[in-house]
């Protein structure tokens, strides 16, 4: 057996050979023109307008953090083959969870006349709505990033794409299932009993579950619609609560618990003069009776507005979910969005964007706000804010009432 | 009457039509000559660097690259693609324009893979910020004006038609724009912008002309003064190539999201 300082020695040295190796490819690939590096590194500072509702939640009122993405691409045969490669990390002050690391992308795409295959670990968004996405399910949500499910892990995926006369057809392969990730117990945003999500239920089903997914789209005139079905691991978990106190007292955690599904999806955008009209529309069997939801709305645009070069847009979107309490808990059963948008259209690129999500049967209200503008050319800051209202005893949302935040981030892009 | 008096009726009516072009059959002509000279181009992609002036003179800049597909019978399909400023690189615009139909736009968002149909009522809206507004940059199709000639007039020692072009399609932000056609190359050389209140607005000059396969000329220096805001924009052009054998493949949703 070596001894742990040989083993060190010739892991160094190994380390060494690699680095040496790399060193010479990146040297190599260098001195084409095809190589870019890219990305941003960026600071959080959010505030809580409220102290915090759950004992074991950290007290402090601003949560700084730290954020890198660094990416780096690479194109060869004339643009043919690309590499890409985006690792992205977090450090949280106040939530264990939230400090992690994520590959969003690692990927060789491969472009040929008629058809484009990528492989390796990608990101893939399908949708048209702004208050849900609602068919957007290729990718796992980074649920401790932001609760907008717009913030992605990385998927292993094989994905074929074939445009043709007849709409775009696309393929995928998804060998590898990822976990949702949760804010931890001490962290803020989070439900009313935290969420264990290092000791998740995947009901028997392996992680190298093979998933796959099929869309096809389409544009007839000025509309696009889109025909999706995914079968294999549902990204969504249901939060089952676990009784670690005996099943009398309160639940001591929620478990992230997954099942097997099938969605099957539509998706239609249309435009028509100032209206963009939106459609998003699931079923879905797996969790429950099979049921159906859809987000339907439009948004209406109000170009160069009081003779300036401002836009002004007007959002409004309705929100329905059929399913049963044996499905992964939604507070969008039943939902209202209406939004306003201001884009300057400056050269800072400043922007405004405000929105309330009100449940129409017991009123609970979640505000949004978010603004951004440019500074000098790499330099972006933007302020975001939620505000949690009327939220009931039973609404998903109920932990969050007192969370309440406004954040700040500046953002260096290179 | 007779038969003799119903000749010379005839031919008092006949004469002025076969001789005397109007204004407008003139515009039109000269119009239609302009799209001429540019068709069978094919493909092209180049590159383009807006610099951006406020009226105190400070600037930023705007980086693209461009490819544009030649569509038979209809407008032009392009693809442009953002690499500065930082935050938006890898931001794309797909178009596909049409003569008097409103055009088809589709904007990509890098951040969220997601592609967004853009509203192509936005015609008068500046484009990121600058002089240029949507309606100046999308492809110049002889329907979507009604053309008149003016006269003749020597430019910069360029002789040129003037005609005065009057917005056929819905949304735009001018009554009229005046276009100085190059007589020799039948391209630009100069387009005043009429505000809908009917006052000068903007002039864009065309300048450093190349010629590409021994007859496509494109100008590799546009640039535009807003005489109200006294804001200015420079758009220089550069590494045009042609028939680099693009294909509807690439200007399709999946090219769209594969652009970076």
């Amino acid at each position: 057996m070596t001894s742990p300082k040989a083993h060190l020695k010739m892991s160094n040295k190994r380390a060494l050979k690699i680095t040496a190796s790399w060193l010479a490819l990146a040297a190599s690939i260098g001195t084409a023109k095809a190589v870019e590096w890219a990305g941003f590194v960026g600071v959080d500072l959010r505030f809580y307008t409220e102290t915090a509702a759950f004992p074991e939640q950290n007290t402090s009122f601003a949560q700084p953090s730290v954020l890198l993405q660094p990416e780096f691409r690479h194109e060869w045969t004339d643009g043919a083959n690309r590499f890409t490669a985006i690792p992205f990390a977090r450090y949280d002050s106040l939530d264990t969870n939230r400090s992690h690391w994520d590959v969003r992308e690692f990927n060789w795409l491969h472009k040929s006349d008629n058809w484009t295959l990528q492989t390796g670990v990608g990101k893939v968004f399908w949708g048209v709505t702004e208050s849900r996405h609602l068919v957007d399910i290729i990718n796992q949500t980074d649920f401790v990033e932001n609760i907008n499910s717009e913030e992605k892990l990385g998927q292993p995926m094989v994905n074929l794409n074939v445009p043709t006369d007849y709409g775009n057809i696309n393929l995928m392969y998804l060998p590898y299932f990822r976990e949702r990730t949760f804010p931890a117990a001490n962290g803020r945003v989070r439900f009313v009993y935290p969420v264990d999500a290092d000791n998740q239920d995947m009901n028997g089903i392996s992680h190298w579950h093979p998933d796959w997914a099929a869309r096809w789209s389409h544009t007839f005139g000025g509309w696009d619609v889109g025909v999706a079905h995914f079968s294999g691991v549902g990204r969504e978990p249901r939060l089952v609560p676990r009784f670690g106190n005996g099943l009398n007292a309160a639940p001591t955690a929620l478990v992230p618990t997954y099942d097997l599904i099938n969605q099957t999806s539509l998706d239609v955008q249309g435009v028509m003069d100032n209206w963009l009209i939106k459609l998003e529309a699931i079923t879905r069997t797996g969790q429950g009776e099979r049921f159906a939801a859809l987000v339907t709305g439009f948004e209406y645009t109000f170009y160069s507005i009081q003779e300036s070069e401002a836009d002004l847009g007007v959002l409004m979107e309705y929100q329905y979910d059929g399913r049963d309490k044996f499905a992964p808990p939604t507070p969008s059963n039943n939902d209202y969005f209406v939004g306003t948008r201001l884009a300057l259209n400056d050269t800072a690129n400043s922007q405004f964007l405000m929105g309330a999500m009100i449940d129409a049967e017991n009123l609970a209200t979640a505000v949004y706000f978010e603004a951004s503008r440019r500074l000098g050319d790499q330099w972006k800051v933007e302020m975001e804010s939620r505000i949690f209202e009327n939220i009931s005893d039973s609404d998903i949302l109920r932990g969050m009432l007192r969370d309440d935040y406004i954040q700040v981030r500046l953002q260096r892009f290179f | 009457m007779n038969k003799l008096a119903c000749y010379f009726v005839l031919l008092a009516l006949a004469v002025p039509l076969a001789h005397a072009e109007t204004a407008e059959e003139k515009g039109l002509a000269i119009a239609q000559e302009v799209d001429k000279r540019d068709l069978g181009f094919g493909d092209s992609s180049h590159n383009a660097l807006f610099v951006l002036k406020n009226a105190q003179g400070e600037e930023s800049t705007r980086d693209f690259s461009i490819k544009t597909l030649e569509v038979e019978g209809d407008g032009d399909k392009e693809l442009g693609v953002f690499h500065k400023p930082a935050d938006v690189k890898g931001t794309a615009v797909l178009t596909f324009s049409h003569s008097l139909e409103p055009d088809d736009q589709w904007l990509y968002l890098p951040e969220l893979k997601r592609v967004k149909r853009i509203s192509s009522a936005n015609k008068s809206g500046s484009f990121v910020g600058s002089e240029f507004a949507f309606e100046d940059i999308t492809s110049r199709e002889v329907d979507k004006f009604k053309h008149r000639y003016l006269r003749d007039e020597v430019l910069d020692g360029n002789d040129c038609f003037v005609l005065e072009d009057i917005p056929a399609y819905e949304n735009s932000g001018y009554t009229k724009q005046i276009i100085w056609i190059d007589k020799k190359i039948y391209q630009p050389r100069k387009i005043e912008y009429y505000d809908r209140k009917d006052s000068l607005l903007k002039t864009m000059l065309f300048s450093d002309y190349q010629e590409h396969l021994g007859r496509y000329w494109r100008a590799n220096k546009l640039d535009m003064v807003n005489h109200q805001t006294r804001k200015s924009t420079i758009m220089t052009r550069t590494n045009y190539k042609f028939r680099t054998g693009l294909r509807d493949n690439d200007f399709s949703e999946s090219a769209l999201k594969n652009v970076q």
